[in-house]
């Protein structure tokens, strides 16, 4: 098949499939979103942090972010706050930071200055980050429920985008 | 409009019109075997655009290069889709490409007669080529640009359980901080690439202890086409890329009009890589020891003897044997040797004292089986690269001291090359120049990102940056950084590092201030930093194109700022930009200045409208109005307005399939982009680009 003809093809089956699967598609999570793949990934501290060991106990916010993206850092002092906001309730923040072999030897530096004081996760090889966010958007986050659920994604911020996000995490953590 | 670009367009349509009247839904979790449910990811993202002249093309030169890429439009696609059940997780991505309204062949004639004449009327003593040759340049630069293509970029199946990670298939990878082996997405350079093959990742808690070790094997995997120029990469035909598109047959013509058709040939020949990683440590102390060797194909002999038994003079003959036995011309460095052994050893200490941390690496490389410059009658090599062995050391700490936060980082390499990918940037009619920015490993650097590196300043170097950080209050942070090195590999006779004599030596100094305040509980923001760079040669030089005598590398001047006011509400408004003032006299004999500003104004937390300024009078902004004299300043304005739009959520269909647009119409400069030491040259833009994500 040529391309002109595949894309042809494609696209209006694309389109017929989306459409006529229309309304609601069966859960299985009480949080209503597709599970959360699992992984395992470095901490900034040298241990290893496994997703799936919060399942259960926690709402968890994974934070993609890079010193090198401008809106992650100005977004963090946000996540900090909501952070220490919620905390004692079983919400968790685990930040994953992109930065690659340009950039690593600045993540400690930053996490001290932003007083990120939540669990910083190393994804150098962007496995991770291609898994939730493969077309690698900074800063982008993913709400998980306590049931391992992913129950909000969103890419990017602009100034104000903080109280959509504590909306989003209070009601996941009043679920 | 083509038949066949009305019949794509109403497809898109008919996507998009069906999937915005879908009804709301709320999960893709479907039900699965034994009870656990099949999680199901889809990330699409599709660009529509269409390119106007960008004002590149000096109508004195003749070079097809810089002229079909105007006036045409293309719609790339990338359709990722995951599935996840219980341990397992399967992928794929779909990238396709479709242009429309491309330089056809007849009108390139028609294009090349145009400029001849036009050259021939201002000067009838000018030089110019044969009609048909240019022409048959026209030809050769179509024959790998703007070819519709659909293709499973990424493929792949994995299981995942506490201390064993498989995958099969496409994977990203990197060992040590880069050193040895990193193939990573980059977007800043439309970079995508990973290992096809199999990698396996173990780990094993033992009381205090870790131990963990990573295996893989697999052949290099770069995009095929690239979204900037249109240009396709074509494979030697791996059985692991299946489905990838073929490289074509290249025609062009004889004076006599008679079409020449030459062979297929392949711009990459697939590189294959083996390499691992052992570790162990406890939480205070890891040590990790990685290897990685890059195996590339070469027909050197193959092709030589091929050559040596074709009559003289015989062309098809001499095709034939570049078909069969593909052949590149080699480039210096990582790229001249068909076998790069690196290795590595470091310690991480993630604590010191609860105060700070410490990384060091120590590299090896051996460049092995040079490239062959000769064979004798019995085909055996008389002319090889002789082999090369480098070294590299880094080292990076961080402390905090109070307010203070201390980075200290320093690297010394000897003859240390980054892995270059095995692709043909020469040849006409097959050559793919656009990806020679693609390697598979990335150095880690001492510097800020955007530094423009001059030739290769990483393969002999010393040097070292220290950035402070002060915390003045806890909304305002001051810092600023100090950056020494000393290479020999910037100037360009001695890339290879051949000698350390002073002639070479090249002394930069890079520095900077800036500020960093926060108020209205975070709603308004401002950073901004001003710095320097110099970097000078330990003996002067004549030959620059500067007057007479100059010890200048390079030099820059800059303000970079990025200032974010809240209004009222959901509304802020936001300032983006930097303003530089360069001198770079080995390419230009004057000093010049570029910048961009970018106002936006957002209403969060969906909608941002951005306009954009940017100039530059770098010689030959604009080559049409640059004239001969390239002390001649030349302002050139480049303007520009964006829309964005972010459903910020996935709760219902039309949210999902409309995620995020990116709608950019107007101007955007030619620029080097630099990540980690790796540039890219992007042609200026001027147009329209829509970019619609949907996340299912």
């Amino acid at each position: 098949m040529n391309a002109r003809k595949a894309h042809v093809f494609g696209a209006a089956i694309a389109g017929l499939l989306l459409s006529s699967c229309g309304g609601e598609m069966p859960s299985a999570k009480a949080g209503g979103g597709a599970t959360a793949p699992d992984f395992t990934l470095p901490s900034l501290d040298g241990k290893q942090v496994r997703l799936s060991d919060y399942k259960g106990n926690s709402v968890v916010l994974i934070d993609f972010w890079s010193t090198t993206c401008d809106p992650c850092m100005i977004e963090m002092p946000h996540l900090v706050d909501l952070y220490k906001k919620h905390k004692d309730r079983g919400f968790v923040v685990l930040a994953v930071s992109a930065d690659g072999p340009e950039s690593r030897a600045q993540v400690s530096s930053v996490v001290r200055s932003k007083d990120m004081i939540f669990p910083v996760l190393l994804d150098e090889e962007t496995v991770v980050t291609a898994r939730y966010n493969p077309k690698r958007e900074l800063p982008f986050t993913v709400l998980i429920s306590k049931d391992g659920s992913i129950v909000h994604k969103r890419g990017g911020y602009t100034a104000g985008d903080e109280k959509t996000l504590s909306a989003e995490v209070e009601k996941a953590l009043a679920e | 409009m083509s038949s066949s670009s009305r019949r794509a367009a109403a497809a898109l349509a008919v996507t998009l019109g069906s999937l915005a009247i879908a009804p709301a839904a709320s999960a893709l979790d479907l039900p699965g075997p034994a009870g656990e449910p099949i999680g199901l990811d889809v990330t699409n993202t599709t660009v529509v655009d269409y390119r106007w002249d960008n004002r590149n093309h000096d109508p004195r030169a003749f070079n097809p290069r810089p002229i079909v890429d105007d006036d045409y439009g293309e719609w790339i696609n990338r359709l990722n889709v995951q599935a996840t059940w219980w341990r397992f997780r399967v992928g794929v991505r779909l990238d396709s490409a479709l242009y429309y309204l491309t330089t056809t062949r007849t009108e390139a004639q028609v294009i090349a007669q145009k400029q001849i004449d036009a050259v021939k009327q201002a000067d009838p003593n000018a030089q110019v080529p044969q009609t048909i040759d240019y022409a048959n340049r026209f030809y050769n630069e179509l024959n790998t640009r703007f070819l519709n293509s659909i293709y499973p970029a990424k493929l792949y199946v994995g299981y995942n359980q506490p201390g064993l990670d498989v995958t099969i298939g496409d994977f990203y990878a990197q060992l040590g901080r880069g050193l040895v082996l990193s193939v990573r997405k980059i977007d800043e350079l439309a970079i995508d690439t990973t290992i096809r093959g199999g990698k396996v990742v173990f780990d094993k808690k033992l009381g205090p202890a870790r131990i963990g070790a990573t295996l893989l094997a697999g052949q290099m995997n770069p995009l095929r086409f690239d979204e900037v120029s249109g240009r396709r990469l074509h494979g030697a035909g791996s059985p692991l890329f299946f489905g990838f598109p073929d490289a074509k047959p290249a025609t062009t013509y004889a004076i006599n009009g008679q079409p020449i058709v030459a062979e297929p040939r392949p711009s990459y020949l697939e590189d294959t890589i083996f390499g691992g990683r052992v570790e162990g440590g406890i939480d205070a102390v890891q040590f990790a020891a990685n290897a990685s060797v890059l195996m590339r194909k070469s027909f050197t002999e193959e092709n030589l003897a091929c050559k040596n038994a074709c009559p003289t003079g015989d062309s098809t003959c001499v095709d034939r044997c570049y078909a069969q036995f593909p052949e590149f011309t080699v480039l210096p460095g990582g790229r001249s040797h068909n076998q790069i052994r690196t290795f590595s050893g470091s310690v991480n200490v993630p604590s010191i004292a609860g105060i700070g941390d410490l990384y060091v690496e120590v590299a090896g490389q051996q460049l092995r089986d040079g490239h062959v410059g000769a064979i004798d009658a019995q085909g055996m090599a008389t002319e090889r690269q002789a082999d090369v062995s480098g070294y590299a050391v880094y080292a990076n700490a961080n402390f905090g001291l109070g307010k203070l936060q201390l980075s200290l980082e320093a690297k010394h390499n000897r003859k240390f090359f980054p892995l270059g990918s095995n692709i043909d940037v020469t040849t006409p009619g097959y050559s793919a120049p656009e990806y020679s920015v693609v390697a598979y490993s990335a150095p880690p650097t001492a510097e800020p990102i955007y530094i423009e590196p001059i030739e290769s300043p990483n393969v002999c170097m010393t040097g070292g940056r220290a950035t402070a950080n002060f915390k003045y209050s806890e909304h305002t942070s001051v810092y600023g950084w100090l950056g020494r090195y000393r290479s020999w590999t910037e100037v360009p006779t001695n890339d290879l590092c051949q000698s350390m004599d002073d002639q070479f030596r090249t002394d930069t100094w890079d520095t900077a201030v800036g500020v960093d305040m926060s108020r209205e509980q975070g709603k308004s923001h401002a950073r901004a930093w001003i710095g320097m760079r110099l970097a000078e040669r330990a003996v002067p030089t004549l030959g620059t194109r500067a007057p007479g005598e100059t010890d200048v590398l390079y030099y820059e001047g800059y303000i970079r700022y990025d200032l974010v006011k809240h209004i009222k509400g959901p509304f802020s408004l936001q300032l983006q930009g930097f303003h530089r003032n360069r001198y770079l006299p080995a390419t230009h004999g004057r000093v010049w200045n570029e910048g961009e500003n970018y106002t936006a104004l957002h209403w969060s937390p969906h909608l941002s409208a951005v306009f954009g300024y940017e100039y530059s009078t770098r010689p030959g902004c604009q080559p049409e109005l640059a004239g001969e004299d390239e002390f001649k300043v030349v302002l050139c304005h480049y303007l520009s307005g964006g829309l964005t739009y972010r459903s910020g959520s996935t709760d219902t269909w039309a949210s999902r399939l409309v995620n995020t647009v990116n709608l950019f119409v107007g101007q955007r400069r030619g620029a080097i982009r630099c990540v980690s030491g790796v540039c890219r040259l992007f042609p200026p833009f001027e147009g329209a680009r829509l970019e619609i994500v949907s996340r299912f």
